[in-house]
C-alpha cells in the first residue's frame, strides 16, 4: 500500500513539477509574482495616502474634531445613526468640527470616529463622554438622577437593538430596495453589483446580533413597541426628557431619523399615522440643529 | 529539457499504467516542448485515478459509508427521543408551561437571565410551570423555549407577550401603571436583555475566559469548560465582534456596564420596585439581570454593585424573598 500511495502522490507531485518548467507554468508564476508586487505596492500607496490624510487632519486646528464618517446620504445626513448622533451632538455643544469621508472607518472597524488635537477616538459613546469631559459639560443640563437612567436607558434601547430591528428590515428583509435611493447616486451601481457578495455576511452578522431570528412580524412588532416606548416617556414635553435638551437627545433625533426616512416607505407611514409625538419632536430637532439640513445631503 | 515523448506513454489522454512503478520519476518519460500541459494534465488524472482505485481508496470509501450509516441511524434516534419527550410534555397537564432551559446553578437559580426572568415571571403571575432540561436549545437556536398546551415558543420576549396575552394580564399591578411607567419599564428592560447582558457575557466568557464560572458552575456542566475553552473560544471571540461588544477592551467593557447600572439604579432610586410601589412584569427582567451581575459574573462586578448601589442590593434581596424563597434550596451543589 506504501509504495501505492507514494507512487500515487509521487506521481501527481512529479506531473505538477514538471508542469510548473513548462512554459504556462513559467507564465503562471509570473503571473502570480506581479500580482504580488502590485499588492505589495498597493499597500504601500495606501500607508502613503493614509500618512498624508493625517498630515492634513493635524492641522484642523487646536481642539477642532476631525469627524470621519460616511458620505452623506441623498434624504438625510447620514445613514448611520451613529454618525449622525455624533455630528447632532457636536452641533448642540458648539464644538467646532470638520468632515472627512474619505477614511470613515477607523480602528476596529467602526464609524464613526474621531481626530483632536492629533489623537484618534472611535465608538460614538465614548467618544462623546470623551469630549463632554474635554469641552467640561457644553451642553448645560439639569437632570435629576432618575431622568438620567431614564435618559440612558433611551439611548441603549434604541442604538443597541431598535437600531437593528430598523437595519434589519432595511437590508435584508426589504433586500434593500428602499435604502439603495438613499445612497449616492454614484455608489448604487457599484453597491447593485457587489450585493450578492456582502449579502451573505450581513444575514450572519444580523442572526448573530439576534435580530436577524425573527421573521418580518416579529420585527415590526419589537420596533413599534419599542416607539411606542419612547413616545410614552417622552409625553408633551419639547424634548425626551424636560424643556432643555440634553445629550440624550442626540441619540433619539438620529434613531428617528433612521425610522422615518432610513427604513422603509410603510414603517415611516406608521409612525406619521400613530407617532405625532414623535414627528414633531424630529421636526424640532431637525429645525434647532440641522438648519442647513437640505444642503447635507448627497446627490 | 525533458526528451521526446518517452516509450511509457501512448498520446496525451490518460494513458493506462501497466501496474504499480517500482519508481517514481522513470515512469514519466518525455513530455516536453508543445505537448506539453495537455500532456501534464493527462498525467496527473491517471495518477489521480490510480490513486482511487488503490485498497487505501477503497477502505476509506468503506469508512464513509459506514460513517453515514450511524450518521442516519443517529438521527432517527434522535428524532425518536425527541417525539417520546413532546408527549411527556404534553401530558404536563392544561396551561402547564414547560421552561426548556439549562440546569440549575450553583450560586443562582439559572445562569441565563432570559431563563430566570420567565422563571420570576411565572411566579409572580402564579403560573404554574416545570424545568425540563433535557432539550434546552429550541427552534431559532434560542434558549430558553417553552412548551404550552402542545404550542412551542421561542425568545422570552415573545413567552412573555404570549403568556401575558393567554392569561389575560395575571400580573394585576403592571394594569395599574401609567402609560409613561410603563414605557420606563419597557425602556429599561430593553438596555438590560440587549446590551447590559452582551457586557456581562463578554466578562464571563471573554475576557475572564470563564475562569469565575467555572467555580460556579454546577458538577453536570463544569466538563462544558473543557470543551468550551478547547472548541468554543475561538467562536465566541468572533461573534462578540460581529456583535460589536468584542471590539471593546477590558476598561471599555467595565465602563459601559457600570455605566448601565448606574442607570438601572437611578431608575429604582428609592422606590421598593422598578416602577413603584408594587412589583410588576418589568421587575422581572430587571431582577434576573441583577441577580446575575451579583452572583454570577464576576467577584468585582459584584464588589461594584454592593459597594456603589445599596438601592439595586435591597432591591435585589427584596425581590429574592418575594419570590425567590426557596432560593437555597433551589440551587444545584
Amino acid at each position: 500500500m506504501a509504495c501505492v500511495e507514494r507512487a500515487g502522490g509521487g506521481a501527481v507531485w512529479t506531473e505538477l513539477s514538471r508542469w510548473a518548467n513548462t512554459t504556462a507554468g513559467r507564465r503562471l508564476a509570473k503571473t502570480l509574482l506581479a500580482a504580488a508586487l502590485l499588492g505589495v505596492g498597493l499597500k504601500l500607496w495606501d500607508r502613503r495616502r493614509r500618512h498624508q490624510r493625517r498630515q492634513r487632519w493635524s492641522q484642523a486646528g487646536k481642539d477642532v474634531v476631525v469627524l470621519h464618517q460616511f458620505e452623506r446620504g441623498t434624504n438625510m445626513p447620514n445613514l448611520s445613526p451613529f454618525a449622525l448622533k455624533l455630528e447632532t451632538f457636536l452641533r448642540m455643544a458648539n464644538i467646532q468640527y470638520v468632515v472627512d469621508a474619505d477614511e470613515p472607518q477607523g480602528a476596529r472597524g467602526k464609524c464613526p470616529w474621531i481626530t483632536i488635537n492629533g489623537e484618534e477616538l472611535s465608538d460614538s459613546e465614548l467618544i462623546m463622554d470623551y469630549l463632554t469631559k474635554h469641552f467640561n459639560n457644553p451642553i448645560p443640563e439639569q437632570l435629576t438622577p432618575a431622568q438620567h437612567g431614564v435618559g440612558r436607558a433611551v439611548q441603549v434601547m434604541l442604538d443597541e437593538h431598535t437600531i437593528f430591528a430598523v437595519a434589519y428590515k432595511r437590508y435584508i428583509l426589504d433586500n434593500m430596495s428602499y435604502i439603495m435611493n438613499c445612497f449616492p447616486s454614484r455608489y448604487r451601481n457599484g453597491i447593485r453589483i457587489l450585493k450578492p457578495l456582502f449579502l451573505s455576511p450581513l444575514k450572519k452578522f444580523f442572526y448573530v446580533n439576534g435580530i436577524g431570528r425573527f421573521n418580518e412580524q416579529e420585527t415590526l412588532f419589537f420596533l413599534y413597541r419599542e416607539l411606542r416606548a419612547l413616545e410614552d416617556v417622552m409625553g408633551d414635553k419639547p424634548f425626551l426628557l424636560a424643556d432643555a435638551p440634553s445629550t440624550y437627545d442626540a441619540a433619539v433625533f438620529a434613531e428617528l431619523t433612521q425610522v422615518l426616512l432610513g427604513c422603509a416607505p410603510e414603517v415611516e407611514r406608521y409612525v406619521r399615522e400613530n407617532h405625532a409625538v414623535l414627528v414633531g419632536y424630529h421636526e424640532r430637532m431637525k429645525a434647532k440643529y440641522w438648519p442647513d439640513w437640505q444642503q447635507c445631503r448627497a446627490d | 529539457m525533458h526528451g521526446g515523448p518517452g516509450p511509457a506513454y501512448s498520446g496525451g489522454g490518460g494513458g493506462g499504467y501497466s501496474g504499480p512503478p517500482p519508481t517514481v520519476g522513470g515512469m514519466f518519460g518525455g513530455g516536453g516542448g508543445g505537448g506539453g500541459p495537455r500532456f501534464g494534465s493527462g498525467g496527473l488524472r491517471s495518477a489521480c485515478r490510480e490513486v482511487a482505485d488503490s485498497p487505501a481508496c477503497r477502505r476509506l470509501l468503506q469508512l464513509a459509508l459506514g460513517a453515514a450509516a450511524v450518521g442516519i441511524g443517529v438521527k432517527l434516534y434522535t428524532q425518536y427521543r425527541r417525539r417520546q419527550r413532546r408527549a411527556q410534555w404534553a401530558q404536563q397537564g392544561k396551561d402547564v408551561v414547560v421552561l426548556h432551559t439549562y440546569p440549575r446553578g450553583t450560586t443562582v437559580p439559572n445562569i441565563s437571565p432570559f431563563a430566570l426572568k420567565i422563571e420570576t415571571y411565572c411566579r409572580m403571575a402564579g403560573i404554574a410551570y416545570v424545568i425540563d432540561t433535557e432539550e434546552p436549545m429550541g427552534g431559532k437556536l434560542m434558549s430558553p423555549w417553552i412548551t404550552i398546551n402542545g404550542e412551542e415558543i421561542n425568545d422570552s420576549e415573545l413567552i412573555l407577550d404570549y403568556l401575558e396575552k393567554h392569561f389575560n394580564k395575571p400580573v394585576a399591578a403592571t394594569e395599574k401603571l401609567t402609560p409613561a411607567q410603563r414605557a420606563v419599564g419597557r425602556i429599561t428592560q430593553v438596555m438590560l436583555d440587549e446590551h447590559t447582558m452582551g457586557l456581562i457575557a463578554m466578562k464571563r466568557y471573554v475576557i475572564d475566559n470563564m475562569e469565575y464560572m467555572a467555580t460556579i458552575l454546577p458538577a453536570q456542566l463544569k466538563k462544558m469548560v473543557i470543551i468550551y475553552k478547547l472548541f468554543f473560544s475561538g467562536v465566541i471571540k468572533k461573534r462578540m465582534w460581529l456583535k460589536g461588544v468584542g471590539r471593546f477592551t477590558e476598561p471599555e467593557v467595565l465602563f459601559f456596564l457600570y455605566r448601565d447600572l448606574q442607570a438601572l439604579a437611578d431608575t429604582l432610586g428609592k422606590q421598593p420596585y422598578l416602577l413603584g410601589n408594587e412589583p410588576t412584569t418589568y421587575d422581572a427582567a430587571a431582577f434576573s439581570l441583577l441577580a446575575q451581575a451579583l452572583c454570577a459574573t464576576a467577584p468585582e462586578v459584584e464588589v461594584q454593585v454592593r459597594q456603589k448601589h445599596d438601592n439595586l442590593c435591597q432591591y435585589f434581596d427584596r425581590m429574592k424573598s418575594k419570590f425567590w424563597s426557596d432560593w437555597d434550596q433551589v440551587l444545584a451543589q
